[in-house]
Parts: C-alpha cells; structure tokens; sequence
C-alpha cells in the first residue's frame, strides 16, 4: 500500500517536475511541424504485407530503402 | 534526413503517395541481407536497377514496384523534381502494364530469417529517443541557425524488455540505486549517440568513462555521463534527469529522460561535425500506444544480443 502511495504520488510529479528550462529545451528538441510533415504519409514498415496491400489495391508500390530505418536513425 | 524535408514534406509528392502508391519503408541493412523470401524479393528487384549490391554492398535508394516485383523506376536524388519526375515515369509504365502484371498473387511469407528481422518481444516497451544538436543563445537553447548539415532531430527507440521494467520497479520498491547494468550501457553506448548526420558509431563498452543513472524510490532518474574514444577525437559529457512512474497495477505509465551535455567528432557516416566540444542534446519518452513507425528497431539492435547484453 504504502509503495502504492509512492507511485501514485510520482505519477503527479513526473508530468510537472520540468523545470521551465528543461520544458524549454524539450521543445528545442523535439521535430517541428515543418519536420514532421512526412509523417503525413501513411508509411507501412513491411514490405510482405505492402506487396499484398497493393495486389489488392491495384496500386504500385513506392519503397524507401536506407542504411539505418527512413522511419527511425538514418 | 533531408529527404523527410526536401522530398517527403512536399505536397504534390504526399498527395501521390497517398492516392497513386502503397509507400512502404525498410531498413536496407536488414533487407539486403535476409535469406528469406522477402529478402529474396527484394533483391530481385533491386537486380533489376543499378543496385546490385556488389561484394555486399549497399543497395539503398527509392524504388517502385508492383506487388510481382516488377521495377519500374529507380532513384537515389534528394530533390522533388526529380523524385517527382520518376514517381510519374513509373506511373506511365505502370499503366501500360497488362491486367494480370498489376494484380499478382503474392504467397504467404514463409519461415521469417530470424537473423536479420527484428520485432518487439511480448511485453517489452518503447521509448522514443529524439537527439538534436542544438547552440545556446543567452540562457536558452535554440536551433542551429547556420544551413549546416545535422540540425534536424533525429529519431531511435529504446526498447526495454518486461522484466527488466520489473527491476526498475522492485529498485524502486527497496528504496532506489543504480540501474542495472545492462539497460543502463544499452542507454549509454546506443542511444547516448550523435545521430543528427546519419549512422552513428556507437560507443564501445571501453568507451563508457562513466555513466552513473540512478533511480530513486520515487522514481526520479538522474545521473551523469562521459563517453570518449581512447584517442579522445570523439566524445559526450555531460547531466541528465528525468522519472518513471507506473500505474496503480504496476504498468508503467511514463519514462521520461532529458540528457545533454557537450560532444565533439564524427563517425564514418556522420562527418562534417561541428568544430570543437558543441551542444547536443536527447530527450526519451514512452510510447504509451506505439504505431508502426514507433515499432522501428533501436539502430543499435543489428546485433541483437550485444543490444540486450550491453555491458558484456
């Protein structure tokens, strides 16, 4: 119980223990809606199951290859 | 990066993807490798252009191809009008097709190539790490205001498995210390990274100077960092804090990280650093609901053992 306690009471804590600073350099950080305006597209991450999307859809595929995921490091 | 900017934020190549294509993308490293029928797919496509991955190498770029695995454009440019230019020649060939060469049967997968296909394992969760190099003006920080390379953010995922959450939890039940090991060298040596330029090189387990992250019985993290080459041409110091918290039934229900500090040199693949020790900074949240851009491998997991091991 008393472990409980603890836990909810960090729970609260943890969504405003930023000090204006660090909110500050958090939002530096994060993409910018200018950065993220590929995420607008609907990118599927594998490739079997986007074969089988567009033989159903009627669609060509268009796949991007990188050393490194284009969705995550690259 | 620069092609998420320059190609993939412009609105005639968005509105394309979205009514004329399926837009699918895969990491090379893996795809090229694999000895499975995707793997085999994929390599019979790309033998189809000028990436023939010779001696192994890379076969990297942006293709377009029907579910049989046909080619019908090919292109490694970052600018739109040329993407733009091959997405509507692939579109004229596409057209021309015949019925039967547009609507092929594609069989069941097959037994997956466990060597070179990761996946999240049950329970395990993610945390998305955003890295950006950044310059300070005054007391706060701000992009890069130079057009240099490197001053996007740049995304990865932590992965931290069932029971190792379970230890943060029961550290934090006896009253907090320092995280194990093996999370705590997989956060330092694959995240701890500069990844704002391409690859990173990520740090060898000799490279950790030190890296005290410590969790208090409340939950809060805080700790701090130095990672260096043996020559001292590269490195990363610097603080960082940040809390975990779970839920009244024990899931975890936030993990926050903020780190930053300063870090010099490159990589093979990261070159054109900044000169001298410049701002770099890293900000790691849980995904509460991962889609599938959020289920990408950690870049540091190709391989997977020295992933979860990270302190051997």
């Amino acid at each position: 119980m008393k472990y409980l306690i603890i836990v909810a009471t960090f729970t609260t804590l943890l969504h405003a223990q930023w000090s204006p600073e660090q909110k500050q350099l958090i939002t530096a950080i994060k993409p910018t809606d200018k950065e993220s305006a590929w995420m607008r597209i609907n990118w599927r991450t594998n490739l079997w199951q986007a074969r089988k999307e567009a033989a159903k859809s009627g669609k060509p595929i268009y796949l991007w290859e990188m050393d490194g995921h284009p969705l995550g490091c690259t | 990066m620069t092609d998420r900017l320059l190609v993939f934020s412009n609105a005639e190549v968005q509105k394309l993807l979205k009514e004329k294509f399926i837009p699918v993308a895969c990491n090379d490293w893996y795809q090229r490798r694999r000895q499975d029928a995707e793997g085999e797919f994929f390599r019979s496509v790309a033998n189809q252009g000028p990436r023939k991955g010779q001696g192994g190498s890379t076969r990297q770029g942006h293709y377009i191809l029907t579910a049989g695995g046909k080619l019908l454009g090919f292109n490694n440019n970052r600018g739109p009008e040329r993407r733009l230019k091959m997405m509507h020649d692939a579109l004229r060939k596409w057209n021309r097709l015949p019925a039967a060469d547009k609507q092929a049967k594609v069989p069941d997968h097959g037994q997956v190539d466990a060597k070179y296909h990761r996946a999240l394992p049950d329970g395990a969760r993610v945390i998305k790490v955003t890295t950006r190099a950044l310059e300070k003006a005054g007391d706060k920080y701000q992009h890069i205001q130079k057009n240099i390379p490197g001053k996007l953010a740049a995304v990865d995922h932590l992965w931290l498995r069932d029971n190792e959450i379970n230890q943060i939890k029961k550290l934090m039940q006896s009253g907090g210390g320092l995280l194990p090991k093996p999370m705590a060298y997989r956060i330092a040596r694959y995240h701890f990274t500069d990844s704002t330029r391409g690859e990173p090189p990520l740090w060898k387990i000799t490279e950790v100077k030190n890296f005290h992250f410590k969790v208090a019985k409340q939950g809060k993290i805080g700790g701090t960092f130095h990672l260096e080459t043996t020559d001292g041409k590269r490195g990363y110091q610097g603080v960082f804090e940040g809390g975990i918290s779970f839920s009244a039934a024990g899931k975890i229900n936030d993990f926050q990280l903020l780190a930053h500090g300063k870090h010099w040199g490159e990589g093979r693949y990261t070159r054109v650093a900044r000169t001298g020790k410049t701002t770099l900074a890293t900000y790691f949240k849980h995904v509460a609901q991962p889609k599938a851009a959020d289920l990408i491998p950690p870049q540091g997991m190709h391989w997977e053992q020295g992933y979860w091991q990270a302190d051997k």
